[in-house]
C-alpha cells in the first residue's frame, strides 16, 4: 500500500491509470476498425492517419511523463 | 502600450470594444449568409470546408460558455491539474476518425437520429430524438443563463438599465433572484474603490475598481437580475440573427473568428501575466516565478490531481466523468459538433481537423482558459494577491490586475463572449437540423420542396433561440430545474454513447437491443440517481469518498450497465438482416464509400490540378429543387495528373487557399477531349459555388 500511496503522491499512479485504461480503449478501437477493413494499412490515407494517431499517443504520453517528473 | 498604469479602466472603451465585436460578428453572419441556398448548405455548409477552418471553429464550440470562469477557478484551486479535462480526449479519436466519422459522412445523413433509423429502426430514432431534443433545448437555455451570469459579473449593465426601471424597483421586488455570484475585488483594488452593497443585496457583482466611482448605488439587486437577462437576450438575438440567415456557414465563419480570438486573448493574458510576475517578483524571470509560485506543497505543478483526492477533483473521477461522460458525448452525440465535421470537403479532411483539434488546439485552449487561475495561485504565493474569497472570481481578478489597458481588457471580454456565443449558435443550428430532418420532414410535412425545408429550418432557428431564452428566467428562479437538466444529461449520456459505439463497432447489435439500451439504460440511470448505492462499489474500489464518488463514477457505472444490456439483448435478439446495415458499421465502410459515390471508389493518391474555369449549360436541380453535383469536364491529361477516372467525385475550389473552401463545389468527373489546363462546369453551378469564370481553380479528386 505504501508503494501505491507513493505512486499516488508522485502522480505516477494517475499517469499509469490514464494511459493503461485510455490506451486500452485507444488501441482496441484501432484494432476493431482495422480488422474488419474500415481502415486499410495499404491505403496511404489510412496509413498516414494511423501514424498521426500513434505519434499523438506517444507525444501526449511523453509530455505527461516529463511533466510529472519535473513537478513538485 | 503601457500595461502598468495604475488607474481604473475606462469602461466606456471596454463597452465600445465589445459592441464593435458584436457588429463584426453580425457582419460575418450577413456576409456568409449569402452562401446558404439549400438545406444542405444550412446544415452542413454544402460540405465544402478545409480542415484548418473547421478545426479553429471547433475550438470555439468545444470551449464552453463558462470555460474561462470554471477552469480558471479549477486552476487556482488545483493548479495545472485543471488541464486534465482538456488533455484526455485523445483516447477516443481512433474510433471517431476511423469509424464514426466515415460512416456518418458516407451515409449522407444530417442528424444522429437519422443515422440511428438507418442503422436500426424508427422507434430508436424517435427515442433518440426525444432524448437529444430535451437535452439540447435545455442546454441552449443553460448556456444563455450562464453567459448572462458571466457577462454581468464582468460588464454589468446596471447603469444603463437603471434608466428604464423605476427607482422604487431597484432595491427589491419580485425580480430579486438569489445568486451565488459575488465578485468582490476588495483584496486587490484600492481601498475606497468599492462601494459595498447593503444587506439586501448580498449577490451583487462588484467591479467597482474597474468602474467609475459612483457607478454602483444601493439596490442593484433587481438590476443584477435584469442585467443578466439583458446579456442573455443580446447574445440570443445576435446568434439567432446570423444563424437564421447564414446557417452552418455563418456559424463556422463566426466560430472561426471567435476560436482565433479566444485563443489569442487567453494566451495573451498568460504572456502578460508572466511579464507581470517578472516585474513584481525580485530576482526571478517571469517564467521562473510562475513555476516556482505553483510550488505550494499541494501539488499545483502536477498535470494530475490526487488519484482519489481532493474529493471534488479526483483524477480517477475526472477521467471517467470527463473522458467518457463529457468528451465521448460531445464528440459522438453532440449534433452540433457532428454537423461541423460533416461540413468538411472530404472524410480525410475531417480526420485532419479532428486530429489538429485534439493534438494541437485543445492543449492551447487548456492554457488559454485556465492560466488566470495558475497566475493567481503564483501571485498568492508571492504575496501579490490575497483575500480571494471565491475561486470563481479569479479570472476577473487576475485579468483586472494584469490588464490595465481598456482595449485589451475589452478584447479579453470579447473572447469570453466568443466562448459563450459560439456554443449557443452551434446549438441553435443543431436543434433546427433535428427539428427539420427528424420531425418536420418525415412526419409533419413530407414531400415538400427543399426551399420549404430551408424556410422551416430558419423558422426553427428563431423558435429554439427564443425557447432557450424563455428558459433563462426559469433557471434564474428555480435552481432545481437547472440541476434537473444536469441530472437528465448525466442519465441519458451513457445510453446514447453506448448505442453509438456498439452501432459502429458490432454488426450483431440489433434494433431491439439498441432501443432497449436507450430506454432501459436511461431508466436504470435515473434509478441510480435515486438509489446511488448502486454506484458505491465503483467509488469504493477507486478509494473515493462514496458521497462525491457517486457523481464521478456514474459515467463508468452507466457505461458498464448499458454495455451489459446491449450485449445481452444482442445475443437474445441479434441482427437478422446483415445486408440491411451495409455501410452503417465499421466492417462495411468500403460499402459505405461505394454507396456515397454510386460506384467503385478510387483512392489512388493523385496530385491537385490548377485549371482555368469555363462555363457550360446544364440544369442543376433534382425533383425537390435541391442542387445536385454537376458533371465537370476535364482533359485526359489533367485527369491522369489527379489519377482520376470517369465518374469520380472531385472538389473544385478557388485558388486562394486562405478562403478555406468558402468558394468551392463538388462535382462528378467527366473526361472529355478538351483543352488541357481547363475545366468546364455548368454556369448555374459555378454561381452556386461562387467561383469566377476565366480564373484558375484548384481541382482535386475526392474518391
Amino acid at each position: 500500500m505504501d508503494i501505491i500511496q507513493a505512486l499516488d503522491d508522485g502522480r505516477w499512479l494517475q499517469l499509469i491509470y490514464q494511459y493503461v485504461i485510455g490506451g486500452l480503449f485507444f488501441f482496441i478501437t484501432i484494432y476493431l476498425c482495422f480488422r474488419p477493413g474500415a481502415a486499410d494499412i495499404k491505403n496511404p490515407y489510412d496509413r498516414r492517419m494511423l501514424m498521426y494517431l500513434l505519434v499523438g499517443f506517444v507525444g501526449y504520453l511523453s509530455v505527461h511523463t516529463v511533466w510529472v517528473y519535473l513537478a513538485k | 502600450m503601457d500595461f502598468s498604469v495604475e488607474q481604473p479602466l475606462n469602461m466606456t472603451v471596454v463597452y465600445v470594444v465589445i459592441v464593435l465585436y458584436f457588429v463584426i460578428v453580425l457582419g460575418f453572419g450577413g456576409i456568409f449568409g449569402r452562401f446558404t441556398k439549400t438545406t444542405r448548405d444550412f446544415f452542413v455548409s454544402g460540405q465544402r470546408f478545409s480542415w484548418w477552418l473547421i478545426a479553429f471553429s471547433c475550438v470555439a464550440t468545444v470551449v464552453g460558455s463558462y470555460s474561462f470562469i470554471k477552469y480558471s477557478a479549477a486552476g487556482y484551486r488545483y493548479g495545472m491539474a485543471s488541464t486534465m479535462t482538456y488533455l484526455n480526449d485523445w483516447f477516443l479519436i481512433p474510433l471517431f476518425v476511423l469509424g464514426w466519422m466515415p460512416l456518418i459522412y458516407y451515409s449522407r445523413v444530417t442528424s444522429i437520429p437519422e443515422y440511428l433509423e438507418k442503422r436500426f429502426n424508427t422507434p430508436t430514432r424517435v427515442a433518440s430524438v426525444v432524448f437529444i431534443m430535451l437535452y439540447m433545448v435545455g442546454y441552449i437555455g443553460i448556456n444563455l443563463y450562464t453567459l448572462g451570469v458571466a457577462m454581468n459579473a464582468i460588464a454589468p449593465l446596471h447603469d444603463f438599465l437603471a434608466g428604464f426601471v423605476p427607482a422604487s424597483q431597484h432595491m427589491q421586488g419580485e425580480w430579486i433572484a438569489s445568486s451565488p455570484a459575488i465578485t468582490v475585488l476588495a483584496g486587490v483594488l484600492p481601498k475606497g474603490a468599492i462601494i459595498q452593497g447593503t444587506g439586501n443585496m448580498p449577490d451583487i457583482t462588484i467591479m467597482a475598481g474597474l468602474l467609475p466611482e459612483g457607478f454602483f448605488t444601493q439596490g442593484v439587486s433587481n438590476l443584477t437580475y435584469l442585467s443578466r437577462f439583458s446579456w442573455a437576450l443580446i447574445i440570443a438575438v445576435i446568434a439567432a440573427v446570423y444563424v437564421t440567415f447564414g446557417g452552418q456557414t455563418a456559424v463556422i465563419m463566426t466560430d472561426l473568428l471567435q476560436g482565433i480570438l479566444l485563443l489569442i486573448a487567453g494566451i495573451a493574458l498568460f504572456i502578460l501575466g508572466i511579464h507581470f510576475l517578472g516585474v513584481e517578483v525580485d530576482g526571478m524571470s517571469g517564467l521562473a516565478a510562475f513555476w516556482e509560485g505553483l510550488n505550494t506543497g499541494e501539488g499545483h505543478q502536477y498535470p494530475f490531481s490526487g488519484f482519489a483526492k481532493p474529493s471534488k477533483f479526483p483524477m480517477s473521477g475526472i477521467f471517467w466523468q470527463d473522458f467518457f461522460g463529457s468528451s465521448m458525448f460531445f464528440y459522438f452525440a453532440n449534433q452540433g459538433l457532428i454537423m461541423r465535421f460533416l461540413a468538411v470537403k472530404s472524410v480525410n479532411e475531417g480526420r485532419k481537423a479532428v486530429t489538429a483539434v485534439v493534438l494541437i488546439l485543445m492543449p492551447l485552449a487548456a492554457i488559454a482558459v485556465a492560466n488566470a487561475g495558475w497566475l493567481g495561485r503564483s501571485m498568492e504565493t508571492f504575496g501579490i494577491l490575497s483575500n480571494v474569497q471565491d475561486a470563481n472570481d479569479i479570472f476577473v481578478i487576475v485579468s483586472g490586475l494584469i490588464v490595465k489597458n481598456p482595449i485589451i481588457f475589452g478584447l479579453i471580454l470579447a473572447a469570453l463572449t466568443a466562448a459563450l456565443m459560439s456554443t449557443v449558435d452551434t446549438l441553435i443550428n443543431a436543434v433546427s437540423a433535428i427539428a427539420v430532418t427528424d420531425i418536420w420532414k418525415p412526419y409533419v410535412m413530407p414531400g415538400r420542396s427543399d426551399m420549404h425545408y430551408l424556410r422551416a429550418a430558419r423558422v426553427a432557428s428563431v423558435v429554439f433561440a427564443l425557447g432557450g431564452l424563455a428558459l433563462v428566467p426559469i433557471y434564474m428562479r428555480f435552481k432545481s430545474i437547472y440541476v434537473a437538466h444536469g441530472t437528465f444529461t448525466a442519465a441519458i449520456s451513457p445510453p446514447i454513447i453506448v448505442v453509438i459505439i456498439f452501432a459502429v463497432l458490432w454488426r450483431r447489435f440489433s434494433a431491439r437491443a439498441a432501443f432497449l439500451t436507450l430506454v432501459v439504460g436511461g431508466v436504470l440511470m435515473f434509478g441510480s440517481l435515486m438509489f446511488p448505492d448502486a454506484i458505491k462499489p465503483l467509488a469504493y474500489i477507486h478509494g473515493m469518498d462514496p458521497g462525491t464518488g457517486y457523481n464521478y463514477m456514474r459515467a463508468l457505472y452507466g457505461f458498464m450497465l448499458c454495455s451489459v444490456i446491449a450485449v445481452v439483448c444482442s445475443y437474445i435478439w441479434p441482427t437478422k438482416e446483415p445486408e440491411s446495415i451495409k455501410g452503417l458499421w465499421v466492417g462495411t465502410v468500403q460499402a459505405a464509400k461505394f454507396v456515397f459515390k454510386g460506384r467503385q471508389p478510387n483512392e489512388e493518391p493523385g496530385e491537385k490540378a490548377r485549371l482555368v474555369l469555363e462555363a457550360g449549360e446544364e440544369v442543376m436541380e433534382d425533383d425537390s429543387g435541391a442542387l445536385v453535383a454537376a458533371l465537370v469536364n476535364v482533359s485526359p491529361d489533367d485527369a491522369e495528373k489527379m489519377k482520376a477516372k470517369d465518374g469520380d467525385l472531385v472538389y473544385i475550389a478557388d485558388k486562394r487557399w486562405w478562403l478555406g473552401g468558402i468558394r468551392s463545389l463538388h462535382g462528378r468527373l467527366s473526361i472529355t477531349d478538351r483543352d488541357k489546363g481547363t475545366i468546364l462546369i455548368p454556369k448555374d453551378y459555378i454561381d452556386y459555388g461562387r467561383l469566377r469564370v476565366g480564373e484558375e481553380v484548384v481541382v482535386e479528386k475526392i474518391i
